[in-house]
């Protein structure tokens, strides 16, 4: 009898486990690490090595019932992160679209020195909600906002959606009130749907929204502004689809916004590569059994301004890049992203 | 005279190895094989093997604790540790265990003391 009989036993074992490659090999890894420290243990009290062996191995019953216990609560793990994904409602981005935040309000450039470091927000004590900046615009320039929300866990793809055709199309001016009106209504209506997002706690899923800049062409031309719709309303709102009534849920995420004028100005990574440089913070969420309400984590306020510049082209863009991760294995779970209703 | 015998023993134990689990981990992480060892130095009862890993791997999946692997030695090792879910149920469990544990002796400690005034039968 050898050590090749740990071997055979964790084969077995892993054949027995309906559950992924990975899964098996880790389960496989922590069993054999017990095995052996086991079998040390017991051939330091004097037991022979076979025998030690087979001791080890009978304190882990037959691989059947061990398979089938072991594997119960990652399968059950897998149905609940299956059944986010499948559900409606488990996390949005809420885009709120109102005649108020259509004003433009100015806010300071990015230039890296302006840049407001990377505040430490409490896990239990989010920022305050957005406060709108000025009072409401009553003349001057009106534009047009092209909004376009792209999601992705990974950043080349997320670039790539959003450098989308679709998203280069000359915006139209408006040139009276019924246009505006019309625009306005087009933008306060949920008109943003974006896919499932997963939400893993190695892979950050990555929200980009873009917004074109245009202006009325009235000689106005040297006032370029650019206009963001949504001053007060972004926050994303997890809601957990599945729910126990005996368990209390936990999910942590980092959320982290940052603008740009460009996909290839954004900062690239994480937080860690450009510390100072991103707005934002780390929430916990946690639903008591039972509970089906929705938990709301604020985007920080601060990056929520308009910014206000000339001698702006007409396709330029302004990109709010929204950096949402899980942070720990606790947070496996799949959101989806949708504009609240006006 | 013997009173519960292991078997019994084992019973009264059983339904409580999760807040044992829990309790260990409350003195910092731990990894599978040691927790086996400390529950068992600190009860006298064994939680073999193959109820271990299930029960550990619950909790994981619960989010009452949260494990991370190392190399060491030449050997991985999956070690576990508390998480604030994992520290709220520990204190809720032992509010109950206490509740528990004081309901018993309400019950058996005026017994205990009619029956030490009795003697004996042979």
């Amino acid at each position: 009898m050898s050590e090749h009989e740990f071997e055979a036993y964790l084969q077995q074992l892993a054949n027995r486990l309906r559950l992924s490659t990975r899964q098996r090999h880790h389960i496989a890894g922590e069993l054999r690490d017990h095995l052996e420290a086991r079998l040390d243990d017991l051939t330091t009290r004097g037991i022979d090595r076979d025998t030690a062996i087979q001791q080890a191995l009978q304190e882990f019953g037959d691989t059947h019932t061990l398979a089938h216990d072991i594997a119960t609560p990652a399968r059950r793990r897998r149905r609940v992160r299956i059944a986010k994904a499948l559900a409606t409602a488990a996390a949005a981005v809420a885009l709120v679209a109102t005649v108020a935040v259509m004003r433009p309000i100015s806010f300071p450039g990015l230039e890296a020195e302006r840049a407001p470091s990377l505040p430490t927000v409490d896990i239990a004590s989010p920022p305050p909600a957005a406060q709108a900046s000025k009072p409401p615009r009553t003349h001057g320039t009106q534009v047009i906002v092209e909004t376009r929300l792209v999601t992705a866990n990974d950043r080349a793809l997320a670039d790539a959606g959003l450098n989308h055709a679709n998203l280069l199309r000359t915006p139209t001016p408006i040139a009276d009130q019924a246009t505006t009106a019309a625009f306005i209504k087009a933008a306060t209506t949920p008109h943003i749907t974006t896919p499932r997002l997963t939400v893993w706690a190695s892979e950050p899923a990555y929200l980009l929204l873009s917004t074109h800049r245009a202006w009325l062409p009235e000689g106005k031309e040297d006032v370029a502004e650019e206009v963001v719709f949504l001053n007060q309303g972004i926050a994303v709102r997890v809601l957990p689809a599945a729910y126990s009534d005996t368990q209390q849920l936990t999910m942590s995420f980092e959320v982290l916004t940052r603008w740009g004028e460009d996909t290839h100005n954004l900062p690239p990574t994480t937080s860690e590569d450009e510390p100072g440089r991103w707005l934002g913070g780390r929430y916990q969420a946690t639903w008591e059994p039972g509970q089906t309400l929705a938990i709301e984590l604020p985007v920080d306020p601060r990056t929520l301004d308009f910014k206000e510049f000339a001698n702006a082209e007409p396709n330029d863009r302004s990109i709010l890049l929204i950096r949402l991760r899980a942070l720990d294995t606790d947070t496996e779970g799949t959101v989806t992203i949708w504009p609240e209703p006006a | 005279m013997n009173g519960l015998d292991a078997k019994q023993r084992r019973d009264l134990f059983r339904g409580s190895f999760d807040v044992m689990v829990l309790a260990v981990l409350a003195d910092g992480r731990q990894y599978g094989y040691a927790i086996q060892k400390r529950v068992h130095q600190a009860s006298g009862q064994t939680i073999k093997a193959g109820t271990l890993y299930p029960l550990l791997h619950r909790l994981e999946a619960e989010g009452l604790v949260a494990a991370t692997w190392e190399t060491g030695a030449g050997r991985d090792r999956k070690w576990y540790a508390l998480t604030p879910a994992g520290q709220a149920r520990l204190k809720a469990a032992a509010a109950d265990w206490q509740a528990a544990f004081a309901r018993m002796q309400a019950l058996i400690l005026p017994a205990l003391r009619r029956v030490a005034a009795q003697p004996i039968p042979e």
